[in-house]
């Protein structure tokens, strides 16, 4: 994939990232395996689960992805064509919104909108969690390391890291 | 925008105490529901009035992009203007940049151990995901009609439809079925 063709990628995806750079892993996840063939499906997730375990925005993942699919400027390339346009369309929007607040199309925009990201980003789980079907462990995995989040609340990193640090040592 | 831009009095530490709030957060901002830290620092902190937060908030979830970094964005748009957002998002990304391009680099060699931990990590991944798809499936999941929507749009991505598409269809369809009504109570 040319640093062209994955900031163009990164910039339209960037714009229909509704309900956040999640919602949009799905799609992304399409045409650099799928369409491109540029990474593994496994690659794409553990791309992805790195975002998770450092801080920061979790669309930092785009970093690995980027650097894995176009080599090290690849990792700028996608984050910047991702991040910067819809800033710059905040910054526009911020200045006009606060006058159609209360607009009723302002309101059915917001109800349209929720379910919207919803639906998008259970798309995403589903292509994330795809290198997993097929592992019962894994599984297994998902479903202790969900019970840890809901039930001993957790923090998501520490969850991450520590499920890395168990397969670390169970492959060795 | 409006006089909610101007800085507070809380501000007596000036651009660069405000500068300094962003890498901390950037730094120490983990997992799901980081806009917690902004409210923690910004608006606990008396940088940003509550009422003003919780309406960038929403504007953060509505817009396109990552909504973090649309609030951040716009938590530095109302502290400083243009130079606080900017710099300032800018530095919420630099930590956690500089920890992804490291553990890029040194997971990148093939050994049968970083593939363990990488798969390991995604196991953890999955769970945050589908950690955060619950809590927002509670919150915005009210009506059939919402569900109908969701399930539409999901369905359409495990057909490959094209995201523009999907915007554009579920968007249509969602705005003529809550469109405004003349028959609606005022």
């Amino acid at each position: 994939v040319t640093l062209l063709d994955l900031a163009l990628l990164c910039l339209r995806l960037g714009f229909l990232s509704f309900g956040g750079g999640v919602a949009t892993l799905a799609e992304m996840q399409h045409v650099v395996v799928d369409v491109h063939g540029a990474m593994t499906a496994a690659d794409f997730g553990h791309a992805f689960g790195l975002g998770q375990a450092t801080p920061g925005p979790g669309v930092l993942y785009l970093v690995p992805l980027g650097v894995m699919v176009s080599g090290p400027a690849g990792g700028a390339v996608a984050l910047v064509a991702f991040v910067l346009p819809p800033l710059v369309l905040a910054a526009i929007v911020v200045r006009v919104w606060d006058r159609f607040a209360d607009s009723p199309w302002t309101v059915a925009a917001n109800r349209t909108l929720a379910p919207l990201s919803i639906g998008l980003i259970a798309g995403g789980l589903r292509t994330i969690a795809a290198p997993l079907v097929g592992d019962p462990l894994a599984l297994v995995g998902v479903l202790v390391a969900l019970v840890a989040l809901l039930r001993l609340r957790l923090s998501p990193p520490i969850v991450v890291v520590s499920a890395g640090i168990v397969w670390l040592l169970a492959s060795t | 925008v409006t006089s909610s831009l101007t800085p507070g009095p809380e501000m007596s530490g000036g651009p660069l105490r405000a500068l300094w709030a962003f890498l901390w957060i950037g730094l120490t901002s983990l997992g799901a529901g980081r806009q917690a830290y902004l409210h923690r620092t910004f608006v606990d902190g008396g940088w940003i009035p509550e009422q003003v937060f919780l309406s960038d908030y929403a504007k953060s979830t509505v817009l396109p992009g990552a909504s973090f970094v649309n609030l951040t964005f716009l938590c530095g748009l109302r502290i400083g203007g243009f130079p606080t957002a900017i710099i300032g998002t800018i530095l919420v990304f630099l930590p956690g940049t500089v920890a992804i391009v490291a553990a890029t680099i040194v997971l990148s060699a093939p050994d049968p151990r970083v593939d363990g931990l990488l798969h390991g990590i995604l196991v953890g991944a999955v769970a945050v995901f589908a950690l955060m798809l619950i809590r927002l499936r509670s919150a915005a999941m009210t009506s059939s009609s919402a569900r109908l929507l969701a399930l539409t749009a999901f369905a359409m991505t495990i057909a490959a439809v094209p995201l523009v598409v999907i915007v554009v269809v579920i968007g249509g369809v969602g705005l003529y079925w809550y469109r405004p009504r003349r028959d609606a109570a005022p």
